[in-house]
């Protein structure tokens, strides 16, 4: 897929994820939907595309965030790959896959961002408190994954399964 | 193999792209790609924000209407058109309602320099990320706000101004962790710090064991710090924690603004912080 049209498309996704996501909030825990983009983008083009869409989406979230600078960046980065790579040589139409893997990417995602809080000197609070919001978050992100899959696997059969063009 | 080796290269290259960005945000140098970002976004934020509130309206509203479906269907259309009318007016009802209340904290705080319109900012984003508290607002420097202002609504503190654009600003709220605010109990006049917990109540922290703190105290700035002027309300206690063999007493204090539903802040602009590097 064209970068450009990927920076488009991220970028809205940013900005639906600061509009959209506090009104389909359970609690405090909002769902996160460019992780689910990346991730299922992943799962349908391989780890390749998906570090790459990891790397522009975080990069337009930790431009829009008042957190620490590339946090976002790495957590979805790390996100992608390892599902991406996981899942290199399985069956990638079936919509089981993209929900369990969403399920493990979620786990990564909120893990690599506490680590890179607390290492940046942004406290965040571990324990409990973590494990209820990536609970939540789960449960949020698996339900998004239902309305995320189809029309991006539609978007990755129509631009084929090419190497992303600069 | 040699293509698993490709997708190692190319993590190595983007963490470490990643990895610089962290080194120059501590140095302080993407600041001007941030505020870029923030005076592009803002409008869009803004738009949206009023699209989905709309919708969201909208869909209360539908709900409602599937309780009119077994009355008679000649009056349906009627009531569907009055519904669509009744969501227009309460919203402007509720519009005008939070603007008394602003109008109301101003006459109500008249030493705190709330005395324009203009400091009066919409909440146009929330953070992306669930591990972080912070708000966008529509307000900026062009609007004389500054880093370290205290943000409040009628309802109590809000939190402070952490990032300012041109027309846009950024508001560290009092549940971060991040957060950490000098607080006394109104009515035993107990110490404490005020630290913000993620999908929890904050905490008050740091309470000396011979003070007195009870479920139902409620909790405003003591002004001690300079960060935040003296007697805003913070929340409610709602649970004290007290053991014999620790040196301090902790309380859980619910928050009177309900973070969830904020839709209009307001800047204390003439309030001078003493420490602008906290939080």
């Amino acid at each position: 897929m064209n970068l450009y049209a990927t920076i488009v498309l991220l970028a809205g996704v940013a900005l639906l994820q600061s509009t959209l996501a506090p009104y389909l909030a359970v609690g405090r825990v909002k769902p996160d939907l460019m992780l689910v983009v990346v991730v299922t983008w992943s799962v349908l083009r391989g780890a390749g595309e998906g570090v790459l869409w990891g790397f522009i989406g975080g990069l337009l979230l930790d431009l829009l965030s008042g957190g620490p600078f590339g946090v976002s960046i790495v957590s979805l980065m790390l996100a992608s790959y390892l599902t991406g790579v996981g899942e290199i040589n399985l069956f990638r139409t079936n919509i089981l896959l993209p929900v369990v893997t969403v399920i493990l990417a979620t786990a990564v995602y909120y893990l690599v961002s506490f680590l890179l809080l607390q290492t940046l000197g942004r406290p965040v609070t571990l324990g409990a408190a973590a494990l209820q919001i990536s609970s939540v978050a789960v449960v949020l992100n698996v339900a998004l994954t239902a309305v995320f899959y189809l029309p991006l696997r539609w978007l990755s059969h129509k631009t084929g399964q090419v190497e992303m063009r600069w | 193999m040699a293509r698993l080796n490709d997708r190692t290269v190319l993590l190595l290259i983007l963490v470490v792209v990643a990895v610089t960005s962290f080194v120059i945000d501590q140095r302080d140098r993407l600041s001007p790609a941030e505020r870029g970002a923030g005076e592009l976004a803002v409008p869009l934020e803004r738009v949206l924000t009023g699209v989905f509130g709309r919708l969201a309206g909208a869909l209360d509203a539908a709900q409602h209407l599937v309780t009119l479906q077994s009355e008679n269907v000649a009056l349906r259309a009627e009531v569907e058109q009055l519904t669509v009318e009744n969501v227009r007016l309460r919203s402007l009802a509720s519009e005008n309602m939070l603007l008394r209340e602003q109008l109301q904290f101003k006459t109500d705080h008249p030493d705190l320099g709330i005395a324009s319109a203009d400091v009066i900012a919409r909440i146009v984003a929330q953070d992306s990320s669930n591990l972080l508290n912070t708000l966008t607002i529509d307000r900026g420097s062009q609007d004389g706000i500054q880093r370290g202002m205290p943000v409040v609504s009628p309802r109590g503190l809000v939190g402070q101004i952490t990032d300012v654009g041109t027309r846009w600003s950024r508001v560290l709220l009092l549940i971060d962790p991040a957060s950490s605010i000098q607080g006394i109990t109104l009515r035993s006049r107990a110490v404490g710090v005020i630290q913000g917990t993620p999908a929890a109540n904050p905490r008050m922290l740091y309470v000396a064991q011979g003070d007195e703190i009870e479920v139902g105290d409620v909790v405003l700035t003591s002004g001690m710090g300079g960060n935040f002027p003296k007697g805003l309300v913070i929340g409610q206690v709602v649970q004290v924690q007290q053991r014999p063999v620790d040196m301090f007493k902790e309380a859980e204090v619910h928050p009177t603004v309900d973070f969830s539903r904020l839709e209009m802040v307001m800047i204390i602009t003439k309030f001078e912080p003493m420490n602008l590097d906290a939080p």
